[in-house]
């Protein structure tokens, strides 16, 4: 009895720190939606994505967001993720292959403890039909209840909302930029992004975003595009992936000029998955990995995987 | 008293002075008539004056008298030019470019101009994602297409990359290297004329439903079955369209001409205000040109139509009514103040009979006053095919005016067009109501097209008319 009545007070008090620690963190975050024309291109002086780490840290604010999940009703699944994005996140290359065990880790064999995190089911956060990625998707795409699949989404529900109620996953993995450096400016891509990242907070699913590859018919605008992303992510204190660091080294940037709105695959059929030097010269490879040491460092942080050591 | 023969230089004296003052008055319609029949047969490609003397372009040298030239145009026609105090100084024989077909990008992303066909010509310009052109002709393989850029340059693209079109196989073979400026290039300088203002210049006209293009003095010009005025002052270029359609200029700065419009180009165009008067209509019926727009000149100077009107020159009128005085036409010269003059003390020319009666119009004073609700569905669909966010909001409810911007954002990656689309009310209650739109928006993305059904929208009305307010089922 009296050992519970401890245990009680111990809980008690964890979430009481962690309530007032969850307010400090979010003291200082601005969710406010944003309005049409509030850009200010002098915000993204100094942003250079070479100065960024490939990898991110769990922010205190990612953290905040996946503990806020952790307490809805239905809990957020911590063993799913959402893919949000383009063409090149709906590609059957990215991720798939881990989900149908159709993959080699080579040299990154630690990377299969992520792997097994979520590959829960035959049907898993690699492999499932998401709702919130397509060919020809945008930033405005995402928010666009034209663009929800009729037959499971609700009237007037996004794609990205119907996603998230339909995946209950605790992570959005999210790229754009590809379509929308064709399409916007500066100023509606900061618009649109920023209400991507914000509805993505209000469902209280961690957004972990990525700089995308620069679209070689417009490299300046792909550059600001991505300064765009970093002050994005700095300004809501998210996680980024910064994949341009990590596709530097290859050949245009790991984009395939036949065909500029993906990215490039091994030459070898079928191994995007597959971890070898090869094979790792390839744009789908890269992200295939930098996705699963991001994923892997976050969910550690989150102690939902053992720290190597 | 003076002896007859005293009188002799005193005629002389006053015949000298007469012709003094007709060589300072502008050509007379009379003037024109005379030059039209001196040169009814004149060779292409040449100018002709009064006395029917043919002059080859590229010889012609700051001539002032009246000319006429006759330029070869697209599919056989001709652009016909008739000079008023004006003189030719420059000429280059540009390439002559056929009717075309359009063409849309259909790669998806950006793709390569090239100054000839195939890949290893230079690269002169890109044809971007959303963008359509005018080809042409194709090259001898049939794997490239020539294009007409806005300023004036002739490209080539791969065929491979363009919306697939079983016509651009009819498109005639074309020298695979021809580039440089399409049409003909000329260079006109208004002459030392005692035109006033806006006489002096030079009248334009095609006669084909093909388009025609030629420059004039730097700036592109594009006509299709149309008269146009150019005149030539201190102040600028000034454009007046009299009849058929056509544009002027380049990229950004490329403006459509309509008949009526008229447009003022010193650096940029601009919409004159209040709009000058038009030519006269005697000049205008010397070169049988028949506008599609409805002007009036002043009778005499005794005749007071009811407004200032410059003798010696012609307005629009855009509207009549019928009062106890009889009939009046409203000059449209301003667009603040109203100017009305009486029918019969003034002449006509052109589409007078078809004008509206200014008191049947109808001001809304809220957008889509008095539309249905499934015009107003159907205009927010056609406005979001063009991205139009300010219409698409302007025809949204308060509460979807930021789905209205996404919306008209969210197919800009791609081309979209509607299908067989029919929208109609299907229920209607007070101030809300359901249209039920069939059919679907199609999109083209890197070549794979996609159909996006529509379905049931909320209609609710806000200050007297019907707005769009979301999806229902």
């Amino acid at each position: 009895m009296f050992k519970q009545r401890h245990l009680f007070f111990a809980v008690c008090l964890i979430a009481v720190l962690f309530g007032a620690f969850s307010s400090l963190a979010q003291e200082d975050i601005d969710l406010t939606p944003p309005t049409l024309g509030d850009f200010d291109p002098a915000a993204l002086a100094g942003i250079d994505p070479a100065d960024f780490p490939i990898l991110p840290a769990l922010t205190d604010h990612a953290r905040v967001i996946f503990e806020r999940g952790q307490n809805r009703e239905v809990p957020r699944n911590p063993q799913m993720f959402s893919k949000v994005g383009d063409s090149m996140t709906a590609s059957p290359n990215f991720l798939v292959p881990f989900g149908d065990g159709d993959y080699d880790l080579g040299d990154y064999a630690d990377l299969e403890s992520v792997v097994a995190f979520f590959n829960t089911s035959e049907e898993n956060a690699f492999n499932r039909v998401n709702y919130a990625n397509a060919l020809g998707f945008s930033t405005a795409s995402a928010l666009d209840s034209t663009w929800a699949v009729a037959e499971v989404c609700e009237p007037n529900e996004s794609p990205l909302v119907c996603e998230y109620r339909l995946s209950n996953a605790a992570f959005a993995l999210i790229m754009f930029g590809t379509n929308d450096v064709m399409a916007f400016d500066e100023v509606l891509f900061d618009y649109f992004m920023r209400e991507v990242v914000l509805a993505t907070i209000a469902e209280d699913v961690v957004p972990v975003l990525y700089t995308f590859p620069i679209r070689p018919e417009a490299p300046e605008l792909s550059a600001v595009f991505n300064q765009i992303i970093l002050k994005i992510a700095g300004d809501y204190d998210l996680p980024v992936i910064n994949l341009i660091a990590a596709l530097e080294p290859l050949p245009n940037y790991g984009v395939d000029l036949e065909d500029t709105l993906h990215l490039t695959l091994p030459e070898a059929p079928g191994s995007a998955a597959t971890f070898t030097d090869d094979s790792l010269g390839a744009g789908y490879t890269v992200r295939n990995l930098v996705t699963l040491q991001a994923l892997d460092s976050l969910l550690t942080e989150l102690d939902l995987l053992p720290s190597e050591t | 008293m003076l002896k007859p023969l005293s009188f002799i230089p005193l005629f002389l004296c006053v015949l000298m002075s007469v012709s003094v003052v007709a060589q300072e008055t502008c050509p007379t319609a009379e003037t024109l008539i005379a030059l039209n029949a001196a040169c009814s047969t004149s060779d292409l490609d040449s100018a002709c004056n009064s006395s029917g003397t043919i002059t080859p372009l590229d010889q012609l040298a700051n001539d002032e008298s009246a000319q006429l030239i006759r330029l070869s145009g697209a599919s056989e026609g001709t652009i016909t030019l008739t000079l008023v105090e004006t003189s030719l100084t420059a000429y280059e024989q540009g390439e002559i470019v056929g009717a075309g077909i359009e063409i849309g990008n259909s790669a998806g992303y950006n793709v390569n101009l090239r100054s000839g066909a195939g890949s290893s010509f230079e690269v002169v310009g890109i044809f971007r994602f959303d963008e359509r052109l005018i080809t042409d002709g194709q090259s001898a393989d049939g794997a490239w297409l020539r294009v007409l850029l806005d300023d004036g340059t002739i490209a080539w693209v791969s065929k491979s990359l363009v919306s697939n079109d079983p016509t651009l196989a009819t498109l005639p073979v074309v020298e695979g290297d021809a580039s440089g400026t399409m049409g003909h290039v000329l260079t006109f300088e208004r002459a030392d004329s005692p035109c006033a203002e806006g006489q002096a210049g030079i009248f334009i006209t095609t006669e084909s439903d093909t388009t025609q293009r030629l420059t004039v003095n730097d700036l592109p010009v594009a006509l299709t079955d149309a008269a146009l005025f150019m005149s030539l002052d201190e102040s600028g270029v000034t454009f007046y369209a009299l009849a058929g359609s056509g544009t002027v200029g380049i990229g950004e700065n490329q403006q459509t001409l309509e008949s009526g419009d008229v447009i003022t180009w010193v650096d940029e165009p601009l919409i004159p205000d209040p709009l000058p008067p038009f030519p006269a209509l005697d000049i205008i019926e010397a070169l049988a040109i028949e506008p599609e727009i409805c002007l009036v000149a002043a009778m005499d100077t005794n005749t007071d139509p009811g407004a200032p009107l410059d003798i010696g020159m012609s307005y629009i009128v855009d509207a009549l009514r019928t009062s106890d005085s009889g009939l009046s036409f409203r000059l449209s010269t301003s667009a603040v103040d109203e100017n009305w003059v009486i029918a019969d003390r003034v002449r006509t020319l052109g589409a007078c009979d078809s004008l509206p009666d200014a008191d049947a119009v109808v001001s809304s004073p809220v957008f889509g006053a008095g539309q249905t609700p499934e015009q107003i569905m159907y205009s927010y669909l056609s406005a979001r095919l063009v991205a139009d966010a300010s219409q698409m909001q302007s025809l949204s409810c308060a509460t979807w005016d930021s789905q209205a911007l996404l919306q008209s954002q969210s197919f800009r990656a791609m081309r979209a067009e509607l299908l067989n689309v029919a929208c109609y009310t299907v229920s209607q209650t007070g101030s809300n109501a359901v249209v039920q739109c069939d059919g679907v928006i199609q999109t083209e993305y890197n070549g794979e097209l996609r159909q996006w059904e529509l379905g049931a929208y909320a209609m609710t009305q806000e200050s007297g008319a019907w707005r769009v307010c979301g999806e229902t089922r």
